[in-house]
């Protein structure tokens, strides 16, 4: 007996490892539906130019391309008045438009006359804005959803990608800080 | 005669059935079809692709099944990227641009993906090893002089 259990106390450990590795998976794939962020992609634009272009404007149908775009750091927000979340997200940007910061509209498959009644309505916090009525410049973006918004620096790359609506704490806290950055970096140039 | 009658019965329950599911089916599959105008040498091709292409907005769909407004603007890209006579790996990469390899449910190897192809790899060695290590132990089995005594002893004990 003695013998037996010493002959088989090396396989006796090895039959536990299954379970034990059954058990770690479970736990790291839980952990990772928990805790990963489910509705955010990572873009692969990041660091890239912001594509080229040529768009109208949504206030006067002239065609807008990337040397129309502001100076500086600005936003990219996607935006749509069919987008609910968008409604909730617009006094933000209207106070960030206030601090003086430059924010270019993207109006994402919408309607032209519903889009400017909107900004009529509730106010206009862009500084240009560009009609993607069949979506096509939404899909050189990697949009995927509205709203979305882009950090762009001095250079015009993309440097970070928000998705869903920014809440005035969101961008307390995290945007507003990185936007930071990128007009620090165009300074110095 | 009664078996009979009830064998017609159940058949006539049984074609009914089936009958309404082929219809649904058909209600189900149909519906995606309805939006494609591509030359009929082009259909297999993208029947291939939306199947492989992730839908980006719904996580764990591919773009064929998916009802999403983003799924259907990009399988309107894959078809006229087809017709304008792009391949496929030229329309995979134009999306991977601008989605990431997350949209590809095929996706290359890369330092990213690496842990994707190695981990059965090393699954399977793991299991090789167990394999041959549990058959060495089996071969094993030899009895010590003692025990063969005693086995002895007690074949003697209980004859059969």
């Amino acid at each position: 007996m003695v013998a037996d259990r010493r002959n088989f106390a090396p396989l006796r450990v090895a039959l536990w490892l299954p379970l034990v590795a059954f058990v770690g998976l479970c736990v790291v794939f839980f952990a990772s539906l928990e805790f990963s962020p489910r509705n955010e992609l990572p873009s692969p634009l990041i660091d890239r130019p912001v594509p080229s272009f040529s768009l109208p404007d949504l206030h006067s149908a002239v065609h807008r391309t990337r040397n129309d775009l502001p100076e500086g750091a600005f936003l990219l927000n996607v935006w749509a008045t069919w987008c609910f979340p968008c409604r909730e997200e617009h006094p933000v940007l209207m106070d960030i438009a206030a601090e003086g910061i430059a924010i270019v509209g993207l109006n994402y498959k919408d309607e032209d006359s519903k889009a400017n009644a909107w900004l009529n309505n509730i106010g206009d916090p862009y500084r240009l804005n560009l009609a993607d009525h069949d979506g096509a410049f939404g899909v050189d973006l990697g949009v995927y959803g509205v709203p979305a918004t882009y950090l762009i620096d001095g250079d015009h790359n993309i440097r970070y990608k928000h998705i869903g609506p920014i809440s005035a704490s969101q961008w307390r806290e995290k945007l507003g800080p990185i936007f930071e950055t990128l007009l620090g970096a165009n300074d110095r140039v | 005669m009664i078996v009979c009658s009830a064998m017609t019965r159940t058949n006539h329950i049984t074609l009914t059935l089936t009958f309404a599911v082929s219809l649904m089916c058909g209600a189900l599959t149909a519906e995606p079809t309805s939006e494609v105008d591509l030359p009929p040498e082009l259909i297999d091709r993208y029947e291939v692709l939306i199947a492989e292409l992730r839908c980006p907005k719904c996580l764990n769909i591919n773009i064929a099944d998916s009802n999403a407004p983003i799924a259907t603007d990009l399988r309107n890209v894959v078809q006229s990227q087809l017709r304008e006579g792009k391949t496929n790996a030229e329309i995979k990469a134009f999306l991977r641009e601008r989605y990431g390899d997350f949209i590809d449910y095929n996706p290359p190897l890369s330092p990213s993906t690496l842990a994707l192809w190695a981990i059965p790899l090393i699954l399977l060695i793991c299991a090789a090893i167990v394999f041959t290590y549990v058959g060495s132990k089996r071969g094993v089995t030899e009895l010590s002089d003692e025990e063969k005594t005693r086995l002895q002893q007690l074949k003697a004990k209980y004859p059969s």
